[in-house]
């Protein structure tokens, strides 16, 4: 996911300067009035020492005199540990990880990649940058870079990365799981460096990977959902020196294309296993009316051995289409189409300035905080001009009261003073379900997977 | 280091450093907080509290390294306290008038807030803080009170939820992508 387009969006919010000026003022003379007396600060020294290194590294590059300053960064030696990189820590203590020595330069920045390993599915890369760049506030280097040459249909194709400051230079790391279902054994792929520290350029490399030795655990089993039309098949379970990948078919209706798995997975002795990464979506194709999805999670630590079983829970978040509701068809009982979630709602009332109506958040396995459902109130159940459903037309101002915290009803009344000719007929309610079935995931039964 | 300085003094007491630091930092605070609320007025709320609990725990910040993180906290508990306030009145404000002069990606845009807002919480934070605000992961780490692989975790799964709520497959099965992610 490329930062920097979404920071535009971001800049792009309009920013009432006078207004924020104002609320740091009221901020800070509200302070004034109930402060406690500035309390000494006791540590003021200590941080004296902190103040420099700062300073240092957040200059724009390093003077080596100074490197004695830094004597906790990482070394190259150590970039899995400073990268928190479980699967990297765990294969360098068996000796597991390749190194390697490739370069590229480019307007007077070196790279090079120091090694690399291939475990499972699971990648990981360590290189090492050299000469002019800047750094960001933190003394860290930002870089931008594409993998499997951008391919959109690979997930984090596109990357941002940090490194950190290291002996005359800085190190990265990046790990990314193997985008494909196949995976070969001795291979390569493309890594291309686009910008480092504020330097747009090229740097690229074709990094050689080799498997490392793996078993595969056949499982051929299967759950599904009957309301949802969803079914989650788990085909292999691949037990790799220091990671786990877990293989499965995810079966959805045509309008459940965006749906997605999640899963969670449990030792022979309930714990649960953390997941790392899932969701991970390898090849989407349409079948007889049906959305066959071959997905991968995965976990950043070997199982073998640890469990005699694992047993997994598939949740999948469903995607719903939204819904409308004529005025003059209320009460109305507003239901998801694949799952137990509904709103309903009760009669309007119509007066000379307003519409007012009431209206309830039902549902199964509802266990989400408060503030969730009343986020949906407010965002989620809108009324909009029949003739402008499908697009973001301005809603119409609405207040929102909670009638009963408990039974999660609410009273939501819209201003229709400044519409002229105001017609009923004109206007729907619109419910968007998918904000809670996205957020509230069916959970089909559990898969026992014998691994042994 | 002009700002390291200011920080110094506010630690110190020196409370119009303190609010310069505001300043300096104020569309940030601004930006974030829309994204949370999705509304001027309510955003405005953040920001003034925010600064207030910034004035009067200041004292309390140990490492001027962390200044920004630390009232990236704060306001983010500030945004999450409103929405919590289920007793006031939340007004939908006109979302448009954000993009009122610049309108060619505001599609894009709408979608990318509701998609955002559709998030589950701990991702959402996630996201928010990585892509907009711009913070390093080990920091986001120290805002949220996780550790770093969880905040991974959180972003990924964020980001395969984005993509998947603003892109998805065509009627040939083929994947397509938004632009923007």
């Amino acid at each position: 996911m490329e930062k920097k387009s979404l920071r535009e969006l971001y800049e792009k919010i309009e920013v009432p300067k006078d207004g924020v000026l104002d609320a740091i003022k009221s901020g800070k003379e509200r302070a004034s009035h109930n402060a406690p007396k500035n309390k000494k600060i006791a540590s003021k020294i200590v941080w004296s020492t902190v103040a420099a290194a700062t300073l240092f590294i957040s200059s724009s590059f390093i003077s080596p005199s100074l490197s004695h300053v830094m004597a906790e960064v990482p070394l190259l030696g150590n970039v899995y540990t400073a990268f928190n990189d479980a699967v990297g820590r765990s294969l360098q203590s068996q000796n597991l990880i390749t190194e390697l020595n490739q370069s590229s330069n480019y307007k007077g920045v070196d790279v090079s990649i120091t090694n690399a390993y291939y475990d499972g599915v699971v990648v990981g890369v360590t290189f090492f940058v050299e000469g002019k760049v800047s750094t960001e506030e933190d003394g860290s280097v930002q870089g931008f870079y594409e993998i499997f040459g951008g391919m959109s249909s690979i997930a984090d194709s596109k990357e941002l990365v940090y490194m950190e400051p290291s002996e005359n230079g800085y190190i990265g790391h990046i790990q990314l799981n193997y985008p494909k279902t196949e995976l070969p054994s001795e291979t390569s792929f493309s890594l291309e460096f686009k910008r480092i520290g504020g330097k747009e350029g090229s740097w690229q490399f074709d990094v050689p990977i080799n498997q490392l030795p793996y078993e595969t655990v056949n499982v051929d089993k299967g759950t599904n959902e009957k309301d949802a039309e969803v079914n989650v098949h788990f085909n292999s379970i691949i037990e790799g020196k220091a990671s786990t990948a877990i293989n499965y078919t995810a079966a959805f209706p045509i309008e459940g294309k965006h749906d997605q798995v999640q899963l969670e997975v449990y030792d022979d002795q309930g714990k649960e296993i953390n997941i790392s990464t899932d969701g991970i979506d390898l090849e989407t194709a349409k079948e007889n009316n049906r959305i066959i999805v071959k997905g991968r999670s995965i976990i950043s630590k070997s199982i073998k051995g640890e469990t005699s079983y694992i047993e997994v829970l598939p949740k999948v978040a469903l995607s719903e289409p939204d819904q409308f509701v004529k005025l003059d068809e209320t009460p109305v009982e507003i239901n998801a189409e694949r799952q137990d979630l509904a709103v309903e709602i009760d009669d309007i009332t119509v007066k000379d300035k307003s519409i007012t109506f009431d209206f309830q958040i039902n549902g199964n396995n509802m266990n989400r905080r408060f503030s969730f459902f009343s986020d949906f109130a407010r965002n989620d159940v809108t009324l909009v001009k029949e003739s402008e459903k499908d697009i973001y037309e301005k809603p119409i101002k609405h207040s929102v009261e909670v009638i009963n915290k408990d039974n999660l009803t609410f009273t939501s009344t819209f201003d229709i003073s400044e519409i002229s000719n105001f017609n009923l007929k004109d206007y729907v309610i619109k419910v968007n379900m998918g904000s809670l079935s996205s957020n509230i995931p069916v959970e089909l039964t559990k898969v026992k997977v014998d691994l042994n | 280091m002009k700002e390291l300085k200011l920080i110094k003094k506010a630690i110190k007491g020196n409370k119009e450093c303190l609010e310069e630091l505001l300043v300096i930092h104020g569309d940030q605070l601004y930006r974030t907080a829309y994204i949370y609320v999705r509304n001027r007025e309510d955003a405005l709320d953040i920001v003034q509290e925010t600064s207030f609990k910034a004035f009067l725990s200041i004292g309390q910040l140990k490492n001027e390294k962390f200044f920004l993180t630390w009232l990236t906290k704060i306001l983010i508990n500030c945004s999450y306290d409103l929405l919590k306030k289920s007793k006031k009145e939340l007004p939908w404000n006109n979302i448009t008038e954000l993009t009122a002069d610049k309108k060619e990606n505001i599609e894009e845009y709408l979608d990318l807030l509701e998609a955002i807002n559709r998030l589950d919480e701990k991702h959402k934070n996630a996201i928010i803080l990585f892509y907009f605000q711009d913070l390093p992961i080990s920091e986001i780490a120290k805002v949220l009170n996780i550790p770093e692989n969880t905040v991974k975790t959180y972003l990924s799964r964020g980001k395969r939820r984005l993509k998947k709520m603003l892109g998805g497959v065509n009627h040939n099965g083929e994947k397509i992508t938004s632009r923007i992610i």
